[in-house]
């Protein structure tokens, strides 16, 4: 077997995973699984939140050890969902190596299609207003909100500014329509549940719930780390929002 | 409370765009949300707590998560991550940050209230994943498992 090739492949596979935002003992547990088939005695996956290292070591061969740093992190449960049936074949010995590492080279290169994300924004702002109790002309301010949220959030990534940075400026927006639209238009409506179903796109509670998931799990450092990176995007989301409302006042 | 619970379906299924779920799982992800959603209301009518009746309709949720997937042959996580939504504690996220920033004295209260409720969802699907891993084998799930 090429070891070097199943490095690769298992390397590719946990960075992919990783970036798109798959849980840290399911990264471990794929490239350990992947790497476990090369038969070697030392097949070793430490993972975080940040990055990985990967050992594959033997008395036969030099041993190799990978490192990856990840810099930024979304949500893509297609992809995870992928490259979880990939490596499932490849472990059952469904596919060659050689296989799996061109299905999942593909998956990298492969284009995110534009999806349509400021309407979903919208529509999430909207539906979450209803959710919690909201009335329709609430929902339709939220959605404006959201809206318009999404617009900036989407220029601020393009234009690479820190992820904090954007969150804020996207919370600044939202209180400025909601505050806006509720001051300027004839509408009734309670201030402060559009703009808590306005920032859910935005707010950390699957964040906060995974941190949770991953301490009690026994997994101590990305337990922290995401309760860490949970409280940092909460602060940006209301000091951004606090300080809309001081701007409109 | 249909509205609400129309509410949580909508929410989730446009969330579910913002995840990236693949097209043929979203109204199911949709619908886990929503039958999550209205049990909370639900048991919150009866005068349940809020950490139980976040417990019970995590416990529904995850249930809900680990039957599709095996109905539909794809990983628990999709349906999980996405029918917890509206119960997920993200206003309470806002609100530890927004008390904090006002100094109004609330910020452990929200602090409490938060740690219960992320608490209780992750309690709530690790008892019913631990309990299917139990009874059944690891059959056509998530190969990707805890170990």
């Amino acid at each position: 077997m090429d070891y070097k090739l199943l490095l690769d492949t298992a390397v590719m596979a946990g960075e992919l995973m990783l970036a798109n935002g798959a849980e840290t003992y399911r990264v471990e547990d794929t490239m350990h699984r992947m790497l476990s088939l090369s038969g070697l005695k030392t097949a070793e996956a430490f993972v975080m939140v940040t990055g990985f290292l990967v050992t594959l070591d033997d008395p036969s061969i030099q041993s190799m050890t990978v490192a990856r740093r990840i810099q930024s992190r979304e949500t893509n449960l297609r992809i995870i969902n992928e490259i979880n049936a990939i490596s499932r074949s490849f472990c059952s010995g469904e596919i060659e190596l050689q296989e799996a590492f061109r299905q999942i080279k593909r998956l990298k290169k492969e284009p995110h299609p534009p999806r349509a994300f400021l309407l979903a924004n919208a529509g999430v702002a909207a539906a979450f207003a209803l959710t919690y109790g909201g009335t329709l002309q609430e929902a339709f301010v939220a959605a404006v909100a959201g809206f318009f949220m999404a617009i900036c959030l989407y220029v601020c990534n393009r234009m690479k500014l820190p992820s904090f940075f954007g969150i804020l400026l996207s919370a600044v927006v939202i209180s400025l329509f909601a505050g806006g639209l509720l001051k300027f238009l004839p509408i009734i409506g309670n201030l402060d549940s559009i703009i808590v179903a306005a920032i859910m796109p935005l707010v950390p509670g699957v964040a906060i719930t995974n941190a949770v998931f991953d301490t009690l799990h026994g997994d101590y450092i990305s337990g922290t780390a995401r309760m860490m990176e949970a409280f940092v995007t909460a602060a940006s989301v209301a000091m951004g929002i606090v300080i809309g409302l001081r701007i409109l006042n | 409370m249909l509205l609400h619970v129309m509410g949580a379906f909508f929410s989730v299924v446009a969330f579910s765009f913002l995840l990236h779920v693949p097209r043929k799982y979203i109204v199911w992800a949709g619908f886990t949300g929503a039958v999550g959603w209205w049990l909370y209301l639900f048991l919150l009518k009866l005068d349940f707590s809020m950490a139980m009746a976040t417990f019970l309709s995590g416990c529904l949720i995850s249930l809900c998560g680990q039957l599709f997937a095996r109905i539909l042959k794809t990983p628990v996580t999709i349906f999980v991550i996405t029918g917890i939504l509206p119960l997920v504690p993200g206003a309470g996220m806002f609100r530890i940050a927004r008390s904090v920033i006002r100094s109004d004295g609330m910020t452990s209260y929200n602090i409490t209230q938060t740690l219960i409720v992320a608490g209780m969802i992750a309690l709530s699907i690790m008892v019913v994943d631990s309990i299917f891993r139990l009874f059944l084998k690891n059959k056509g799930d998530y190969h990707v498992d805890r170990r």
